[in-house]
Parts: structure tokens; C-alpha cells; sequence
């Protein structure tokens, strides 16, 4: 478990820094400025919170996730901070997990505080909740968060931070915004190389939608059948998997000279 | 940092966004021809996003599951596993759960308060589903206030005091609706014809329960003029003309009005295969 002193050193990092607590403040005013809507005078109205509240965690959580996972590497790199890391019996593969980990782990503990605020505001409103589907759409969206990681940490072995960044930022909306609606896309499009393109993208990117599970939370809906839940799990271990390799090949090989070095 | 700024800068452009729109209203005396462009850009987008809002209000109707779209195929292997995991069953919210679609058509109406549907849509929810009658006429009340002598609130009113029984309110109502007939709309508009016709039926029936027999043979007649296949009418108006009323005539008024309020629930859905829905409390089980 060589990765964990790298895991631990992420998690000091992003406790010192101030995004998490910010987000959290902004969610918070946020809701608090929704849930003060009067809805005709009627109680037990709360649906509504959840839909905003969990949209927000979402997008909320996506660009923590991203911008604490695409300046990790660039960062040991600039403190030169890598030389002293990779001269310790620590391998490249466990150097990115436990980059990733950290990442992620981070991410997953500031989804779940943002959730527990939504619930605490949307049961406040009188809102009813299906625990087990709350919970599998929390887990679900935790696999979310460590595709997006990957992704981010991939691109970021061989681009600086803030082309990382942007382009893990293009490549996660895409997949979660236009990926699930290429085939409704497809129906409108004439031209033969933008519907290439959009199939390419079809197959190419992550399926998020599959693990978006905030319909069956807002709208009360019963729980996902198990087995499909649990596959769908496995479908994003997979991609987690898949863009964790393309970052450990990325970074396997990489010379970190003293004079290149910031 | 960064993202602290980025966060407040969306923040302080909605929160701008948001206070335009209230000082726009504020300021709407202003004749048309003296609107600024920003004015013009930023009502327009209240309109788009109080569009956007009364859609979303559609969806939670819905719980959540959007009306089918046309696509390009449907049998590749991640519609079929997205079939596994996302709700598709078309089922309709009823009763007092309807109530989670208000917050939703309140702030269409809040963005967009010259839009009458709103507040009729909002009504008839709030009357038929939620049972909160006396909510739904202040709503109208304060749509009248901003659209007057639009008849479709006072048809709306009238409806509300039918479904509540209260005949003598729902005919001063739909009297004065007749009266403003057919602002905002032109006469020759479809929809301004239907609304009339339904008026002049309801209005025949309670006219005749009151007694007023002549009044009820004009309105039954005004009926039959703009829908010509209400013929089951004119064996009535033989019957008034000869002083006879019918001993149902509440029966077949409330019988209408629920036909009507089926017909709207219907109509709210905006699509056909109806005999597929299921309302709330019919829904069983995980999907």
C-alpha cells in the first residue's frame, strides 16, 4: 500500500486549500434562496430541492473533481517535489493511483456533504426520499467522479494544467450532455460528417447517463434492480480503469530532468 | 481562487439577470415604443426561461420521464441497458403530489406574468388536483390584475365555482366572461370559439336550474351556432320553449364539468395513447 503516503498528501493539500469550503458556502445560499420560494402558501412541496440541489452537487462536484485532479501532477512538477517522490521505491502505477485515489476520495467526501445539505434542506421542505435509491444514485455518482478523475489525471501526464483541465472539462459535458442525446441529434442532422462525428463520439465516450440516477431520487421512483446497477458499476470500473492505464503509460516513461523542470 | 471567482461571477450575473427582470416589471408602464435593447433582450429571455420552466413543470408531471422524441435508432446495447435503469413507465402525478409541479409553473409565472396560461394551468391544478380552491382564485385574482379583461380568468373562476358548487358565483362568471369575450384573443380564433361554446353551455344549463328560461334558450342557441354537433340541444330548447326544464340539469352540469377536467388532464399531457397512462397511486413496484 506504497500509494497511501501520496493519497494522504493530497487530501492535506486540498484541506488547506479553500474550494471544497466555498463550494459548500455557495450550495448552501444557493438552496437556502430556493427552498425560501413560496409555493402558493403550500407545504410539503420539496421536490423541487432535490432536482436543484442534486444538479448543483453535480456540476459542483465536477469541477472540484476536475480542478483538484488536473493540477496534481503539474504541481509536483513545478515544486520539483517528483525527483524527491521517484527517488523513493515508489512506482510510476502506484505514484498515479495514489494520486487518483487521493483525488477521488476527495471528491467522494465532498459529494456526500454536498448530499447530506440537499437532504437536510429538501426533508426541511417536507420532501420524501427513497433511501435505497439515494444511496445507489450516491454510489453511482461516486463511480462518475472516478471516471472523471482518470480522465483528468490522464491528460494532465502529458499537458500542462490548464490545458488538462479545459479539455477534461470539454470531454466530461460532452459525454454528459450531448453523448446521451446523439441519437435524437442524429434524426436532425443532414450532413454526413457531422453525423460521423457524433456517432464517433457515441461510441467513443463514457455513457454517464447510465449512472445519473437523479431522476429515480427526485421523483420518488423505486430502486434500480440490482443487477443492472451493479453492472453499470462495472461498466464505469472499466472506464476508471481504462483512462487509469492510459495515464500510468502516459507517465511511465516520462524524464523528469532537473534542468526541464520549472 | 479561481474557482471562487468563476462561482461568484455566475452568481452575481444571475443574481443581475434576476433583478432586472423584477425592475423591469416594475417599470412596466413604459410605452412599448421607448423599451431599451437590453430590455428587449432580457424580457425576451424571461420569456424563453419562463418556457423553460413550464416545460420542466411538464416533466415533473411526468415523474420525470420526457415525452418519447423521434431517434435516430433505438436498439443499440446502451439504450437497451439505459432502458434497465432509467424509469420509462408514463405515469401521471395525481392527487396532492401534483403540487410538485407549482414551484415550477410559479416561477414561469413570476418571469413571465403576462402569460395567461400559466395562471390557468396553475388554477386548474391547484382547484382539481390539490384542492385548494381558494389558492387558485387569488392566483387568477392576481393574473386579472395584470392582464385585464382577459375572459379566459373569469371562465377559469366560473369553473372553479362549479367544481365547488357554488352556481350562483360560477354564472356571474362566466356572465362576465362572455362580456369580455373574446379578448385577448380574435373572434375568428379557434380557441376563442371552443371557450365560447363551453361558456354558453354552462351558462344554459345554470340559467335554466335558475329558472331563466329565456336566457337559456340564447345561450343553448349561441351554442349550437358555433358547434353545430351539440344537435341534442335543440330537443331542448324545444322543451324550454314550451316552459318544460329538466329535472337533471345540475346532473348533467357537473357530469360536463368532469368530462371537461378529464378532457384537460388529457390536453396538459399534450400527446395521444392515453390508454397507456397510469396515475400515481396505480403505480406498482421497481421498474
Amino acid at each position: 500500500m506504497k500509494f497511501i503516503p501520496i493519497t494522504k498528501i493530497v487530501w492535506l493539500q486540498t484541506i488547506r486549500r479553500k474550494e471544497i469550503y466555498v463550494l459548500l458556502i455557495l450550495l448552501a445560499v444557493l438552496l437556502s434562496l430556493l427552498s425560501s420560494l413560496n409555493i402558493f402558501g403550500l407545504g410539503g412541496v420539496g421536490r423541487y430541492i432535490k432536482d436543484v440541489g442534486l444538479l448543483i452537487s453535480w456540476i459542483f462536484s465536477g469541477i472540484l473533481t476536475i480542478v483538484i485532479s488536473g493540477r496534481q501532477l503539474q504541481e509536483e512538477e513545478q515544486r520539483r517535489t517528483i525527483l524527491s517522490i521517484f527517488s523513493k521505491p515508489l512506482t510510476r502505477w502506484e505514484f498515479i493511483f495514489g494520486k487518483w485515489f487521493g483525488c477521488w476520495t476527495v471528491a467522494c467526501i465532498a459529494t456526500l456533504t454536498f448530499y447530506l445539505l440537499v437532504i437536510i434542506l429538501a426533508l426541511y421542505k417536507q420532501a420524501t426520499f427513497q433511501w435505497v435509491s439515494l444511496i445507489q444514485a450516491m454510489i453511482a455518482h461516486w463511480i462518475v467522479l472516478g471516471i472523471i478523475t482518470s480522465v483528468t489525471l490522464a491528460l494532465s501526464t502529458r499537458m500542462n494544467a490548464d490545458a488538462a483541465i479545459t479539455l477534461s472539462f470539454i470531454i466530461n459535458i460532452t459525454s454528459f450532455s450531448i453523448v446521451p442525446r446523439v441519437p435524437e441529434f442524429l434524426t436532425k442532422e443532414t450532413n454526413s460528417l457531422t453525423a460521423t462525428l457524433l456517432l464517433f463520439l457515441y461510441n467513443a465516450l463514457p455513457h454517464f447517463e447510465f449512472l445519473d440516477l437523479r431522476t429515480i431520487v427526485v421523483h420518488d421512483w423505486y430502486y434500480v434492480s440490482w443487477l443492472p446497477f451493479i453492472l453499470s458499476l462495472v461498466y464505469g470500473l472499466v472506464w476508471v480503469a481504462f483512462f487509469l492505464l492510459l495515464a500510468w503509460i502516459g507517465y511511465r516513461n516520462k524524464l523528469f530532468l532537473r534542468s526541464h523542470l520549472f | 481562487m479561481k474557482i471562487f471567482i468563476t462561482c461568484l461571477g455566475l452568481i452575481l450575473w444571475g443574481m443581475a439577470t434576476v433583478l432586472s427582470s423584477f425592475l423591469f416589471l416594475m417599470n412596466n408602464k413604459q410605452p412599448k415604443a421607448y423599451k431599451s435593447i437590453s430590455e428587449v433582450v432580457i424580457g425576451e429571455t424571461r420569456k424563453i426561461v419562463a418556457m423553460w420552466c413550464f416545460e420542466k413543470a411538464d416533466e415533473y408531471f411526468h415523474k420525470g420521464v420526457f415525452h418519447k422524441t423521434k431517434l435516430a435508432f433505438t436498439d443499440s446495447l446502451y439504450q437497451k441497458i439505459s432502458r434497465l435503469l432509467i424509469p420509462h413507465e408514463h405515469i401521471h402525478l395525481s392527487d396532492y403530489e401534483a403540487s410538485e409541479i407549482l414551484p415550477w409553473l410559479k416561477l414561469a409565472i413570476e418571469l413571465d406574468p403576462n402569460n395567461i396560461e400559466f395562471y390557468l394551468i396553475s388554477a386548474f391544478w391547484l382547484s382539481k388536483e390539490v384542492k385548494r380552491n381558494d389558492i387558485a382564485i387569488n392566483l387568477l385574482k392576481d393574473g386579472m390584475a395584470l392582464n385585464p379583461y382577459s375572459y379566459m380568468f373569469h371562465m377559469e373562476l366560473g369553473r372553479i365555482f362549479l367544481r365547488s358548487k357554488k352556481y350562483e358565483k360560477a354564472l356571474h362568471h362566466f356572465n362576465t366572461s362572455i362580456i369580455f369575450w373574446p379578448f385577448p384573443l380574435s373572434s375568428e380564433s379557434t380557441e376563442a370559439k371552443y371557450d365560447r361554446a363551453q361558456i354558453q353551455l354552462y351558462r344554459g344549463y345554470l340559467l335554466e336550474h335558475y329558472g331563466k328560461l329565456d336566457e337559456a334558450i340564447l345561450a343553448y342557441k349561441d351554442r349550437i351556432f358555433l358547434m353545430s354537433e351539440s344537435i341534442h340541444l335543440k330537443e331542448r330548447i324545444n322543451q324550454l320553449e314550451k316552459g318544460i326544464t329538466s329535472k337533471t340539469v345540475i346532473s348533467e352540469l357537473n357530469e360536463t364539468i368532469s368530462n371537461e377536467d378529464r378532457t384537460r388532464l388529457i390536453s396538459t399531457c399534450g400527446h395521444e395513447h392515453h390508454e397507456e397512462h397510469s396515475n400515481q397511486h396505480d403505480a406498482e413496484g421497481s421498474h
